[in-house]
């Protein structure tokens, strides 16, 4: 899956902003954040791609990313925030 | 000395465009107007929320959100900075960068369209290069120029303007404006640096110019590798060394960028309130808006009326071209087409 083309998270000052397509804005965690960072660079993406980068980046077990990845992706589904 | 804005605003936002052009990194202390060499990092004084405001406000008055953006993000963590500036920053920045990839899309389509033709990309996209970001440069329209020889292609009505996804392409007959004729080849450094020059100046002439513009043409100065030598001989042919001593006394005061110039003009301050009188395009300019939201005869008569109230300016600093302009657009409203666009 892809991240939607039109939204893209911007940081400032350890916030971080999600800014929609249609200009609606809403301020996200750092985890949501850099979850979108590796998604974007990544192009095309699945839960193991968040979830190696969770491990890399932060103390977290395996099994820890591998849960907080697939919650992250089913909230940006609910939320229409990927495509296929 | 800023109008509207109160002094400590403006040289907090000035101290702000600086590390967001990536000229000078920031440190906290007493903020400063204008530059003062590249011996030490700037110092920048702690802002009250009112003036944070009046920071953002400048910022999108000359167009500039994403730059201050980039120099908030380049601020010492402990600098104070209110987070209703953050998010408000963090959203222009969204704002600006969704613009910037739906310019360069459009941008692709077009050259794909004309490919073979060899179109120039004049301004916006072309000068966002040159930038530390480019995608938080803010982008307006794509201007294109065609190489001598080959006809403008027009739109099905006849125009030389064309709208692709909401995005205003303009097709210009002539690559610099106010009727040069530089010898140059086009493109060259030399040949974009006299063209954005040019362009600043027509707008200071008539409804006002902004600071994107100004950071577009410090920006290129910067970048690009051009021969000085023949910079200031096209000045002189142009009539227009007075106007770039200005101009690049200004960037290097302002914006802490060398600009060349053949000798240093005190007088920038002049520039400075056209600048900060009227923000992009002078779009802001306090009786502007009206003018801009009324028909075609009113907006011709209006920057008409502006044009003689530069008279002081355009005599000053580059008479020869503030006739030619004057007259030009004097003689093209008793004909009645429109007066060149703010493009």
């Amino acid at each position: 899956m892809r991240l939607r083309g039109d939204c893209m998270v911007n940081s400032l000052r350890g916030k971080h902003l999600l800014t929609l397509g249609d200009g609606r804005s809403f301020e996200v965690n750092e985890s949501f954040a850099f979850l979108w960072k590796v998604a974007a660079e990544a192009g095309e993406f699945t839960s193991e791609t968040l979830a190696e980068a969770l491990v890399s980046n932060y103390e977290i077990s395996p099994e820890e990313a591998s849960s907080e990845a697939a919650g992250t992706i089913k909230l940006w589904q609910e939320n229409s925030l990927t495509e296929q | 000395m800023a109008g509207k804005f109160s002094d400590r605003a403006v040289e907090g936002f000035f101290a702000l465009l600086r590390a967001g052009l990536g000229t000078v990194p920031l440190s906290r202390g007493q903020s400063s107007l204008s530059y003062r060499g590249p011996e030490r990092a700037e110092s920048i004084s702690p802002l009250t929320e009112a003036e944070w405001q009046e920071v953002l406000s400048l910022a999108a008055q000359q167009s500039v959100s994403g730059i201050v953006y980039a120099g908030v993000s380049a601020l010492p963590e402990e600098f104070p900075v209110p987070d209703s500036v953050t998010l408000s920053l963090m959203a222009e920045a969204g704002r600006i960068r969704r613009r910037s990839a739906l310019v360069s899309g459009v941008l692709e389509k077009v050259l794909k369209q004309f490919e073979g033709l060899s179109p120039v990309v004049m301004k916006g996209p072309a000068v966002a290069a040159f930038y530390p970001s480019p995608e938080l440069r803010e982008s307006g329209d794509i201007d294109l120029n065609f190489p001598d020889g080959v006809t403008a292609p027009s739109a099905p009505d006849g125009s030389s303007h064309l709208r692709i996804d909401g995005i205003d392409i303009d097709i210009h007959s002539d690559y610099f404006d106010l009727g040069l004729k530089p010898k140059v080849a086009v493109p060259s450094p030399e040949a974009t640096l006299i063209m954005l020059s040019a362009h600043i100046l027509k707008h200071a002439f008539s409804s006002g110019t902004g600071l994107r513009q100004i950071c577009d043409i410090a920006l290129a100065y910067k970048e690009l590798d051009f021969d000085e030598g023949i910079l200031r001989a096209l000045w002189k042919d142009c009539g227009l060394t007075r106007w770039n001593n200005l101009l690049s006394s200004f960037i290097r005061r302002y914006l802490g960028i060398e600009a060349p110039l053949e000798k240093e003009d005190a007088t920038t301050g002049r520039l400075l309130e056209i600048v900060l009188e009227g923000g992009n395009f002078g779009h802001f300019a306090a009786d502007r808006r009206e003018a801009l939201a009324s028909d075609a005869g009113a907006r011709k008569a209006d920057t008409l009326r502006r044009i003689l109230r530069k008279a002081p300016f355009g005599l000053r600093y580059a008479p020869g071209k503030y006739l030619w302009y004057l007259t030009t657009l004097s003689k093209g409203n008793l004909r009645g087409p429109s007066l060149p666009s703010s493009s």
